[in-house]
């Protein structure tokens, strides 16, 4: 009775196992040669492997139905030394390339073949020098040792065991006992299986009633039905992930566990990066895609479907739907680049318009890969919500064409400025000049004045469209920077200014000045400018006196305004003893046509120091200045010294 | 002696009067022939070529054929390639005048905007001893601005 429930027992534990077994034996006794072996049992697996089917399988020969020389050649080998043999097998099955372990031995009268499917991903030092099923004949109960399984089921890589219910005064199952349980538990929990055997699951494992084991297995045990669970358990503190398939037989349940720690231990990192990937991608605005070529069907993450104004998996993933977002006139473009993408596994980048569910108009930019992964070919790339961008652009675009206008504009001011206003302006200063040339002293006293307030008016006028003339063309790209000697400058200017320099009277006190880097003409205008500013704002009766100072000081100790720490600067300082002006006006004398006085008291375009400022400006400088009302005017220019 | 024969092309009639009485004002012996543009300037240079003039005064902003134009045509011209030509025009832009010198312009004349300053540069310019020049100046170094 008790060898024929083993027998069972062990038949559905083989029938079922994931490795493939089969034995054979020979029609000729102790035959050497492998081919002549004949089938005499073949589990499920080994059937699928060696494609026999099940009312055949006692008849076939080894040389029938084995696909692979070396099996045949080892197995020859195990005959002649009668030793076994492991070796790993490396077969194609349909598309994949799968690699066995395989086993052989003699047994009995014939030859057993185990084949263990080894999955590369997880595989392990330790499961690739499994040992081979070592007899250890501790199975009591169970005297199931005459059979070939016990080597079978400890070399197993699952867990197997039999459980016995035992039922409380009600008659329920409240808890079972361990019959049988071979040593691969006894690895995973680093209990020896001697000891386990005889306990209740409650006793060995008392959380057994909390995590809701006890309760399947009863489940399983009253209703005869097969289950399947994956539970979390703490042996010796270390965390380990079992798949159980438990499964009624007779009086008990046959338990087959595998120890998926790893895969579970995977799948949470991979839960974890999938988060913190969905997360990045909600925050940098992208979404993401896997798209199987052969199969039009695209994976996408979840902010793609948020892109697109959905909730995840809220539209069909097809390839087909994808196109009924576009806006129609980039149908073809976004169509015809895919197309090209599938057909030459190239790489995709293009920006497309779509209407999201809300029928908002989108930018959408995707970048996609292609690689091989298994034999099919995949995109992978991420799709960016690019709207804000690409109106940034056009919004950049208009400003840029409407500069180019602005500039166009400039250009047309300035061919107006410097002939069409002058030309007018020239003939009436020439016809000025003719009348009074052929009128003078015949013309009475009040038509004299007349005639020279026209002229001072023209002259004036001519001033003012010079200057404004040379303002805007400061920024104009001409001259490049050169060296220049900042003495030459200002010898040049004082030359110009000589004649009003010795009429006024003036004193002019200089410093020997630095080198910059700048434009010559730019600079004597700087310097004509400023010291012309000193001899026009002199206080009656006073001697003007002028100093020009030079000297270098670093952008980050001045502590003034639009200075770059780091560099060193020429601070040059304009100081007289004219006019001055009140403090509240230091910032506004700077502005174009501002003006401090009465245009009669003394003669100025208000453009004078507005143009200073500008040179400054385009040779990366600053321009302050300080005034005190009838004592004097201090205009502090800073420019970059050379690198 | 022979008379000066100078020929003035300019569209503005108020400046080619300026300029007629200013060179009357410096009393030198000249002979000064007027035209409205460029066009009428090249018909009279290509047709009466006995009457070459001396010294041509050439505005550049003119209608149907402006002063640019008109210089790169004579410089085109075998028989006028020596032609001296001074250029007349309100323009001051530096881009102006660098473009003339290099259509081959020979001088550069601003107008002036008072008639004794007309009067002086007209007389620098028809007093100058120009066959001297020619002999013995370099081109680069004949350039004059005034």
């Amino acid at each position: 009775m008790k060898n024929n429930l083993a027998d069972d027992i062990f038949r559905t534990m083989v029938d079922k196992a994931d490795t493939a077994v089969l034995y054979t034996e020979s029609s000729e006794p102790n035959s050497l040669n492998a081919k002549e072996y004949l089938v005499k049992y073949a589990n499920h697996k080994a059937q699928s492997f060696f494609s026999i089917s099940d009312d055949t399988n006692e008849n076939q020969s080894l040389e029938v139905i084995v696909k692979y020389d070396e099996l045949l050649i080892m197995a020859n080998k195990v005959l002649k030394t009668e030793e076994d043999e492991n070796f790993n097998i490396i077969v194609k099955e349909a598309d994949s390339i799968l690699n066995y372990h395989v086993r052989i031995r003699l047994f009995n009268k014939g030859l057993l073949f185990a084949l263990s499917l080894i999955k590369p991903k997880f595989i392990t030092d330790k499961e690739s020098k499994l040992p081979l099923g070592t007899p250890q004949s501790r199975n009591r109960e169970l005297e199931i040792s005459n059979l070939f399984g016990i080597r079978v089921l400890d070399s197993n890589d699952s867990i197997i065991c039999y459980l016995k219910p035992i039922f409380n005064k009600k008659g329920d199952v409240e808890d079972f006992r361990i019959d049988y349980i071979n040593n691969r538990m006894g690895e995973i929990a680093k209990d020896d299986s001697a000891f386990i055997e005889g306990q209740t699951i409650l006793e060995y494992y008392p959380k057994n009633s909390e995590n809701g084991v006890l309760e399947i297995l009863a489940d399983c045990y009253t209703s005869g039905e097969n289950k399947e669970y994956t539970k979390e358990f703490i042996f010796d503190k270390e965390c380990v992930w079992l798949t159980t398939k438990a499964v009624k037989m007779n009086d008990g349940l046959i338990l087959f566990s595998k120890d998926v720690t790893k895969e579970k231990r995977y799948e949470a990192q991979l839960f974890i990066q999938n988060r913190l990937l969905s997360e990045a991608e909600h925050v940098a605005n992208i979404g993401s895609f896997r798209w199987n070529l052969a199969e039009d069907q695209i994976k996408y993450s979840d902010n793609v479907y948020r892109l697109f104004g959905y909730d995840p998996n809220e539209f069909d993933n097809k390839y087909d739907r994808l196109l009924t977002f576009l806006h129609p006139n980039d149908f073809e473009k976004v169509k015809s680049s895919f197309k090209e993408a599938r057909k030459n596994k190239s790489k995709s980048d293009l920006v497309f318009r779509v209407y999201t569910k809300f029928k908002e108009l989108r930018y959408m930019n995707t970048i996609g890969e292609c690689y091989q992964k298994e034999g099919n070919w995949y995109m992978v790339g991420v799709i960016r919500d690019v709207t804000k961008q690409i109106e940034a652009e056009s919004v950049l675009q208009i400003k840029n064409s409407e500069l180019k206008r602005t500039n166009a504009d400039l250009e047309a001011f300035n061919r107006v400025a410097s002939h069409d206003l002058q030309e007018p302006l020239r003939k009436i200063q020439m016809f000025v000049s003719r009348l009074d040339e052929e009128e003078e002293g015949r013309l009475n006293y009040r038509s004299q004045g007349y005639l020279s307030k026209i002229k001072y008016s023209s002259d004036r006028m001519r001033n003012l469209i010079n200057n404004l003339l040379s303002y805007s063309k400061i920024d104009e790209v001409g001259e490049q920077p050169r060296r220049v000697d900042l003495n030459d400058v200002l010898n040049n200017v004082l030359e110009d200014l000589g004649e009003r320099i010795n009429d006024l009277g003036a004193k002019v006190e200089s410093v020997s000045l630095p080198v910059v880097n700048g434009i010559q003409f730019q600079l004597e205008q700087l310097f004509a400018n400023l010291i012309g500013n000193s001899l026009k704002y002199v206080n009656e009766g006073v001697q003007p006196n002028i100093k020009i100072i030079g000297s270098i000081v670093s952008g980050d100790k001045s502590a003034v305004e639009g200075l770059l720490p780091n560099i060193n600067y020429v601070k040059l300082q304009f100081i007289d003893n004219g006019i001055g002006f009140e403090k509240k006006y230091q910032e506004k004398i700077f502005e174009i046509f501002q003006r401090l006085h009465g245009k009669t008291e003394f003669s100025g375009t208000g453009l004078g120091l507005s143009i200073c400022k500008k040179i400054v400006q385009s040779h990366n400088g600053t321009i302050t200045a300080k005034g005190e009302m009838n004592k004097g005017a201090e205009f502090i220019v800073y420019l970059p010294t050379l690198l | 002696m022979d008379k000066l024969r100078i020929l003035l092309v300019d569209d503005d009639e108020d400046d080619r009067q300026f300029f007629a009485d200013a060179l009357e004002g410096i009393e030198l012996n000249t002979d000064l022939h007027q035209l409205e543009n460029g066009k009428s300037c090249m018909e009279y240079l290509l047709t009466d070529t006995d009457n070459t003039p001396d010294l041509v005064f050439l505005d550049l902003n003119m209608p149907i054929m402006n002063g640019f134009e008109c210089l790169e045509a004579i410089r085109r011209t075998p028989h006028l390639k020596d032609l001296l030509v001074a250029i007349y025009s309100t323009s001051s832009a530096e881009r102006d005048i660098e473009e003339t010198f290099e259509k081959g312009a020979n001088i550069y004349i601003k107008k002036p905007s008072s008639f004794s300053e007309l009067k002086k540069s007209l007389k620098q310019v028809v007093k100058m001893n120009w066959a001297y020049h020619l002999n013995d100046f370099k081109k680069e170094n004949f350039l004059l601005k005034i």
